[in-house]
């Protein structure tokens, strides 16, 4: 996880274009001065929590940054499907080829946008941590793979190679590389699962949803006061 | 947790101002998605066969399967400089969204986003009843927009299918040939030069 985080932190700092690209259209961050702030400055944020992780230096820390940067990852890439056009993710999901049914393509939708966004907030809260972060791996296996199968069918028809297929997979980023996206979902699968563990319970409001069982303490043994042990 | 989650997503998006209703289709027709290409290519069964279609035979055959017909640019051009357009005989309707139309559209085109026809049918029903002529376009390509607005319209207001008429290089053609782009509301007299700048007319 640590090598992805550096590498996701690298390849930003190689292709700086298309990362200001990206923070510009899909961050919506307008301001020149913002924009080129945040250009600059993420990419080795990135870079640093990979260099972190290796470390293994104070990693409940660690683990806490892992679920606030999923939180707001699920919050932002919910609402960016969710509110402008909802429509847009709809058409996108047609183009998977996979649900037909109107009942069925309208629920997925108009439902999941929003289920990120709920999932994000519970990450950002610590409420329902490990509930949450399996639904997020439940949500990632299953599209990675539709993405994948996607992005393998460009490149057998178009000819070009895997990694220079370029598509809005519909994950709330607008058009990426696809072996870059692969290595995103990754990560966030990764942080995920790693979530799921049991880490990341700093500053949660609830890490366990339902109450957890009071620990069965030993019986203490009775304390025979000194003046009866005298008197034995 | 899931189950909550869904049901908190569900009301989400009945109170969002850009909610879907659930029950709609918003793709009718014909376009069952396993008859549709993969983006940008025309053959997924690759290079090896040799049954390739071109993607304005596809899209022709499954207009012509909707009932509806396509317009290349030319039919487009000549219908934009029909006099029959003064009086709404010919309109143009602009199935995008509201972000795009204000963005640049083809001059007097009306507005109808089919995702939104609570707020958009108003725009266009009596002129549709009238015009003897209706070509729908959306950003051309693999936009399919076009058709499933002319689709609902068809079904909805019961508009023949004769008048009915879609632009397969949409906008985006419109604008790669240099010919006007209208920018904000409809007959707003504001355009677009060749750059893509803004000039009044």
């Amino acid at each position: 996880m640590a090598a992805l985080f550096i590498y996701l932190g690298l390849s930003k700092v190689f292709h700086p274009a298309e990362f200001a690209k990206s923070v510009r259209e899909q961050l919506l961050v307008a301001g020149p001065m913002p924009a080129s702030l945040v250009t600059a400055v993420a990419p080795w944020l990135e870079v640093l929590y990979g260099l972190w992780l290796l470390t293994g230096f104070a990693r409940e820390a660690a683990a806490l940054l892992a679920r606030w940067w999923l939180g707001c990852v699920f919050i932002f890439m919910g609402l960016h499907k969710a509110l402008p056009h909802p429509d847009y993710f709809l058409k996108l999901i047609l183009q998977y080829d996979m649900v037909t049914n109107p009942l069925l393509l309208n629920s997925i939708g108009l439902a999941l946008p929003w289920f990120e966004v709920f999932c994000g907030l519970l990450l950002l809260a610590g409420v329902a941590v490990r509930g949450a972060a399996l639904n997020i791996i439940i949500m990632l296996v299953p599209f990675t793979l539709v993405v994948l199968k996607r992005a393998l069918a460009i490149a057998a028809v178009s000819g070009i190679p895997f990694c220079a297929v370029k598509f809005d997979c519909g994950c709330g980023a607008g058009e990426v590389f696809i072996c870059h996206k692969l290595v995103e979902n990754t990560v966030l699968l990764l942080l995920a699962a790693w979530l799921l563990t049991g880490r990341g319970r700093q500053l949660c409001s609830r890490f366990n949803l339902l109450r957890e069982q009071a620990p069965v303490l030993a019986q203490p043994e009775p304390v025979i006061p000194p003046a009866t042990q005298r008197a034995r | 947790m899931a189950v909550t989650g869904a049901a908190l997503a569900f009301a989400a998006n009945a109170l969002s101002p850009r909610g879907l209703p659930l029950t709609k289709n918003y793709f009718p027709g014909t376009v069952a998605a396993l008859h549709r290409p993969v983006i940008g290519v025309t053959n997924t069964a690759g290079a090896a066969a040799a049954t390739t279609n071109s993607p304005q035979e596809l899209l022709s055959a499954r207009l012509l399967a909707d009932g509806l017909q396509l317009a290349n640019s030319n039919q487009v051009l000549q219908l934009f400089h029909d006099p029959r357009r003064e009086q709404d005989g010919v309109i143009f309707i602009d199935a995008r969204d509201e972000d795009h139309y204000r963005a640049g559209h083809i001059p007097g085109a009306y507005l109808f986003d089919r995702f939104h026809p609570e707020i958009y049918l108003t725009n266009v029903l009596s002129v549709c009843l009238t015009a003897e002529q209706i070509i729908f376009y959306c950003n051309g390509g693999e936009c399919e927009d076009s058709e499933h607005a002319a689709i609902m319209l068809r079904d909805s207001i019961s508009i023949p299918k004769e008048k009915l008429f879609v632009y397969e290089g949409g906008i985006t053609e419109w604008a790669t040939n240099g010919l006007p782009i209208e920018l904000g509301q409809r007959n707003s007299g504001q355009f677009a030069d060749r750059a893509g700048r803004q000039k009044a007319e």
